[in-house]
């Protein structure tokens, strides 16, 4: 538990009867960058302002480095730099002015920290201007920098890619990535864009109906049923050998809609490798083989009932 | 404390806001010029009709009466307006933008979100909306002379006005130096702008509660003018409430305007309707802030 830097512990939260978070517990180990996703209404913006105690809970504990957040508001969030919903400043202010104020840092230290940061996150030529001529770009780093300051090392960032365009997803997804390699910063980061928190995040919960689903590392999340597609000859003998061969340890194996050749193999543990050596051995040329793209989309939507969902949708 | 007020003072004063502020008041310096000079040049044409047996300054009055329609009377003319019609606008206006626009904004999210004391927070708001009317009070009270001097020049005795207590017609006339009627005069602008703190502190609160600075600048005006309406108006019917009324207040400053008759206890009194509403529009949103969830 020392080496986490948030804990929340069954925390319980009711808007009038709708339960948006519903004994939520996780836990988010120092130096991980760990992604929340979840649909809407799951509860994501809920945590976030319990734990930045913008929201107080109705049952449950949130400490930050040890420290109630609850009992000890400024202590516990004293190192702690957040910005749930989208980042809003003092449209008529400069970017410094911004920082100054919003972060109360001051002194000696924290000027040379502040643009120590500003160079970093790529505003440093943008400091004197007005946040009003900032692109939505530049004002994601300006809250990635006002995070950081004025001595933070716990993170939070709601959807920081929302609304970039290509380009300003690439840079912020890298700046993110970055922080705890070079600041040694703990990042809490939610999203929509299931394929960005897939690439940025070390470690991973998933929220529905106000409970995590799932969590845990990134790696661990995504190995849970992994799908592998095989591109082979025959691919109907290599179905039967494959069945014959893993038995339980296939969930379903099928051919892929709209690729030719390729087969579809659901498992139960990550088991590529396996898959690929039975095939040769047997004399079938596997021309590709490869984990199936979009993963998390996956276990995501099996995880919050979204597939079903889907599907209901698709019958009716 | 002290640098959270100065990040609210550097948050109000970057308001474009300000402009308007200054186009209104020159706007009214114009006005006002323009209406003066009607009746300095009506005061002239009266001049030299002595009337034999009269005391001195009403003598002074008959015989060059337009000698008293000078830059420092111009000011105090112009300071009623600017005291009871313009001031309190842009208080409101001020004071409502406080809290509601940071709400509406989102920037109050970010800063709370870092368990930054909220009671710190609501003070040092209340404080640098004091410390910019006060401001504006006093440099528009400067120009406002200023204009004045310049246009109508300065006499070296002064009438004295409104004396009495407050909303009561004069009952007495009399003159004073230049100097005792300048001092009166900022003394004057310097209650105003604690009166007016007072005042705006009614948008403070209701900023408070709603997400618009101009439902919280609206709000202040309607009580103000309800409160205009019923010590003015039906003040017969409004004796037991008159003394706590924000207008009676305001209405404090025209003490000021001449140092020999000051009702000090009326100020007094006035001073202490002024911290009744000071402590209640500063107390309520301590604890909307303290227990409101973000």
């Amino acid at each position: 538990m020392n080496d986490c830097v948030l804990t929340v512990e069954n925390v319980v939260k009711s808007f009038g009867k709708f339960k948006a978070l519903d004994g939520a517990s996780l836990s988010i180990p120092k130096g991980s960058i760990f992604g929340i996703i979840g649909p809407n209404g799951a509860g994501k913006s809920t945590l976030l302002r319990i734990v930045t105690s913008l929201a107080h809970p109705d049952s449950g504990r949130v400490t930050v480095n040890g420290i109630d957040v609850e009992s000890s508001p400024k202590k516990a969030l004293a190192g702690t730099g957040a910005i749930v919903d989208s980042p809003a400043f003092y449209p008529d202010l400069s970017a410094r002015l911004n920082l100054d104020i919003l972060s109360r840092g001051h002194g000696k230290k924290y000027r040379a920290r502040r643009e120590e940061l500003a160079e970093y996150t790529g505003i440093a030529g943008w400091m004197n201007h007005r946040v009003r001529e900032f692109s939505l770009g530049m004002r994601q780093r300006l809250a990635i920098t006002l995070a950081l300051l004025p001595d933070s090392s716990f993170v939070i960032l709601d959807e920081p890619t929302n609304g970039l365009d290509p380009s300003g997803i690439v840079d912020i997804r890298n700046l993110i990535r970055n922080l705890g390699a070079d600041l040694g910063a703990t990042v809490l980061v939610t999203s929509h864009m299931l394929g960005e928190i897939e690439k940025i995040c070390s470690n991973l919960a998933i929220l529905n109906h106000g409970q995590i689903a799932a969590e845990g590392k990134m790696e661990d999340i995504l190995r849970r049923s992994p799908v592998t597609l095989i591109r082979t000859t025959e691919p109907g003998r290599a179905e039967a050998l494959l069945k014959e061969t893993f038995g339980p340890r296939i969930i379903s194996l099928k051919l892929k809609e709209n690729e030719e050749n390729v087969l579809r193999v659901e498992t139960s543990d990550d088991c590529a490798a396996e898959l690929n050596e039975t095939l040769v051995k047997n004399g079938f040329s596997v021309s590709m083989l490869e984990n199936e793209p979009d993963r998390l989309e996956r276990i995501f939507l099996q995880l919050t009932g979204g597939e079903s969902a889907v599907r209901n949708e698709v019958r009716s | 404390m002290i640098l959270s007020i100065y990040h609210e003072v550097v948050k109000l004063t970057s308001q474009k806001k300000h402009y308007i502020m200054l186009i209104g008041f020159a706007f009214l310096m114009f006005l006002m010029v323009l209406v003066f000079r009607h009746i300095h040049d009506d005061l002239q044409k009266m001049s030299g009709n002595m009337v034999k047996g009269m005391p001195y300054f009403l003598s002074m009055l008959v015989n060059d009466p337009a000698k008293l329609c000078d830059g420092l009377m111009f000011a105090r003319f112009s300071g009623f307006i600017l005291f009871w019609v313009v001031m309190p606008i842009f208080s409101f206006m001020f004071a409502g933008e406080s809290i509601a626009s940071e709400l509406q904004d989102g920037t109050l999210r970010v800063y709370l979100s870092r368990g930054y004391s909220r009671t710190r927070l609501v003070i040092a708001k209340f404080v640098s909306v004091f410390l910019i009317i006060l401001f504006y009070t006093m440099v528009f009270a400067v120009l406002n002379m200023l204009v004045g001097i310049t246009f109508f020049g300065l006499s070296k005795m002064q009438i004295t006005l409104f004396m009495g207590a407050p909303g009561e017609v004069p009952s007495n006339v009399g003159l004073v130096s230049a100097n005792k009627a300048i001092v009166s005069y900022y003394c004057a602008a310097l209650y105003s702008a604690f009166a007016l703190s007072a005042t705006s502190s009614v948008s403070f609160l209701i900023s408070a509660f709603v997400k618009r600075m101009s439902v919280a600048a609206t709000g202040g005006m309607v009580f103000f003018f309800v409160s205009f309406i019923l010590q003015f108006v039906f003040a017969q019917y409004a004796k037991e409430i008159e003394p706590f009324l924000i207008t009676r207040v305001m209405d404090g400053y025209t003490q000021m305007f001449t140092i020999d008759a000051i009702n000090w206890d009326s100020i007094i009194k006035s001073a202490a309707v002024m911290c009744l509403y000071w402590s209640v529009c500063i107390t309520v949103p301590v604890m909307v802030l303290n227990i409101r969830e973000y």
